[in-house]
């Protein structure tokens, strides 16, 4: 087998030009598939990040409220009791939300808005005000007096900081209007969301639209990667079955079916750029074992005279094959993890997508990591490559006839 | 050669009163009927829902064309609200803020206090200002007008088909469709009375056609046609103060 070996690996450097730009290739679809699928890896964590810290990993609604449109069919009675509930099957960090379509006015401007209450842990509270909070303050905890605009929302309606905020809320069963005083400006990446948001504290909201209850109950589990999302399956189940008559339980992947149809397909699209490299890697592996194969058919044909079998010649040719391929799948290995390393600590792509990035909640810095199957997909991908190169070559070597082989001439 | 002669002149005759039915005009004396002309009235809406009923006891006065107020009667959890509508500005007002808010053009079509109609069903003459019309059927005793909106109408729908009785195109039914065009709600005109030449419906019911047993009605009581509304009804003042 050593021999074998060696004799492929001298084969290989016979034309060393040929061999080099081969192995390049091969090192540069290993190269490509590698960053790309960190890249697609870092995305998916990005996005799943953005999207379960919106809406939560889970959440409790009223049990078929997409078909209900009036705000209190929505309502999810006794909210801090469903709540405390959960809290004792659960170390999940809860959301009690309530939302609210109302019209906000300023003194000479009002538009309709969704109004936002809602009462977040501490760790929470401070990473939201961190992220998207651009001057003053969020209503505190059982702040009635408060509210906190989007930015564009409080430009639409000329109003800034200290401002008098009239909310009205008709149909609702609360006050069902109320005046705040402006507190603080929010930034958020999706500008139509941002022209849409008003912050009260949950105190705030239920006071105005509906003593005592929300419109949903987040669960926000300590789970930062897309491949730790599998353990939701089994607890959702669990909670599902605590629950009260009339409620459900949606996993964020539910409540936000189109982003979840994204994250199924980000995969095999990726997984289809891959094939594309090493099917056109694997091209040029083919040609080069051909060429390098026509080049010695005499000498092929000596080796047969002098006893080597089919199998032997298939595995010589094979084992060149694969040599080249592996020897492309190191370089373009080793450059991947360098790179991927390297970048490993975050860049942005916010200029190339700009606001629209935000809109799809794509995240804003991009964080490369590859996932455990990662480097074992891009490896066989190389492997196979070099098995299906040498297919035919190793087909055609191996029904060589030794005296016709040694009387070739190219 | 007269007598084919004759009989184009009869054949060209004949499109023209065919076609002579403006719809425009049929859509004005539609909306004129639905409207009134000026009129004083208590207007109770019966809000059903499939678990609960509710009802609300308006005050209404209007010119019958662009101006409209409302007061809010009963019962006394909404009481006191107002709303003024004067063309295509509808202003509200509200005893807990002691505010008047301006509501914006893109909530016209919103649902008024969580009934089925929305501010525009009110008053105004939003049919003839936001839509262009079209005779889709007509028979010795009925027109069917199809309604598509002008472009940049601040309606969510997509067309309205709108039958009336003829003579006098005594509105009867208007059915709206989404962008899709499927059917989702309906208006019925009943119990019609007899103004100046007018048949005005007194019995007015909504139906959310995508939500079977979301319905309401509006019935006009005590009402008063032809009076002159005092121009000071049509500020906001009046909104809190009355008129």
């Amino acid at each position: 087998m050593f021999n074998l070996l060696s004799l492929s690996w001298r084969n290989i450097w016979r034309h060393r030009s040929r061999s080099l730009m081969t192995v390049g290739a091969v090192a540069l679809a290993v190269f490509f598939t590698l960053f790309y699928l960190s890249f697609l890896g870092a995305m998916e964590n990005g996005i799943y990040n953005n999207l379960t810290a919106s809406v939560g990993h889970l959440q409790v609604r009223v049990e078929g409220y997409r078909e209900k449109r009036e705000f209190r069919d929505l309502l999810i009675p006794n909210a801090a009791g469903v709540e405390a509930q959960l809290a004792q099957k659960t170390q999940a960090a809860r959301v009690i939300a309530l939302e609210v379509p109302a019209l906000i006015a300023g003194e000479t401007r009002s538009r309709g808005a969704l109004l936002l209450g809602n009462q977040r842990p501490p760790e929470m509270r401070a990473r939201f005000i961190q992220q998207h909070l651009v001057e003053g303050t969020l209503p505190a905890v059982g702040d009635l007096e408060g509210i906190a605009l989007g930015q564009a929302l409080a430009k639409a309606l000329k109003l800034r900081l200290g401002d008098p905020v009239y909310v009205y809320a008709p149909g609702t069963l609360g006050r069902g209007a109320a005046a705040y005083r402006l507190v603080g400006l929010l930034r958020f990446p999706d500008p139509a969301a941002e022209a849409r948001s008003a912050y009260l504290s949950l105190a705030a909201a239920q006071e105005l639209a509906a003593p005592g209850s929300a419109t949903r109950i987040e669960l926000h589990f300590p789970f930062t990667r897309y491949t730790q999302d599998a353990q939701l399956g089994p607890i959702q189940a669990q909670l599902a079955q605590q629950l009260g008559p009339g409620l459900s339980l949606e996993s964020w992947k539910e409540v936000s079916p189109a982003i979840a149809q994204i994250f199924d397909l980000l995969t095999p699209l990726v997984l289809i750029f891959a094939a594309l490299f090493f099917g056109l890697a694997g091209l040029l592996v083919l040609n080069t074992i051909y060429l390098s194969l026509l080049e010695r058919t005499r000498e092929l044909g000596v080796i047969v005279a002098l006893g080597a079998g089919p199998a032997q010649v298939t595995r010589m040719v094979v084992l060149e094959s694969l040599l080249l391929c592996s020897s492309g799948a190191l370089v373009g290995g080793g450059l991947g993890l360098l790179s991927i390393a390297a970048l490993s600590g975050g860049f942005s792509l916010e200029a190339l997508y700009g606001e629209v990035g935000g809109v799809f909640g794509l995240p804003e810095t991009i964080y490369l990591s590859l996932r455990a199957w990662d480097i074992p997909i891009t490896l066989g991908f190389a492997l196979a490559t070099g098995l299906l190169a040498a297919w035919w070559p190793a087909r055609v070597a191996a029904s060589l006839e030794p005296v016709e082989a040694m009387r070739f001439t190219a | 050669m007269n007598l084919r002669f004759l009989l184009l002149i009869c054949l060209l005759g004949l499109g023209p009163s065919n076609a002579a039915t403006d719809p425009q005009a049929v859509l004005k004396a539609v909306v004129d009927n639905q409207r009134g002309g000026s009129l004083q009235a208590t207007l109770t809406l019966n809000i059903t829902r499939p678990e609960r009923q509710t009802q609300l006891v308006l005050e209404v006065a209007s010119d019958g064309n662009e101006r409209a107020i409302t007061w809010v009667k009963a019962p006394p959890r909404e009481a006191g609200q107002a709303f003024l509508r004067v063309g295509d500005n509808i202003q509200l007002y509200n005893p807990t803020l002691k505010r008047v808010l301006r509501l914006p053009p893109s909530g016209r079509s919103d649902s008024f206090l969580g009934s089925d109609l929305s501010y525009s069903d009110l008053a105004g003459r939003d049919l003839e200002q936001d839509f262009t019309p079209r005779v889709e059927a007509e028979s010795d005793t009925e027109i069917t007008l199809e309604l598509l909106p002008r472009p940049q109408a601040p309606t969510p729908y997509g067309k309205l088909v709108l039958r009336a009785s003829k003579p006098g195109f005594v509105p009867r039914e208007v059915l709206y469709y989404d962008q899709r065009g499927q059917a989702v709600r309906k208006i019925t005109f009943a119990q019609w009375a007899q103004v100046g030449g007018r048949s005005f419906p007194t019995q007015v019911t909504v139906e959310d056609l995508l939500r079977p047993g979301h319905r309401t009605q509006m019935v006009y009581s005590n009402y008063r046609f032809g009076l002159p509304i005092p121009e000071s009804c049509f500020t906001v003042r009046a909104l809190e103060a009355g008129c």
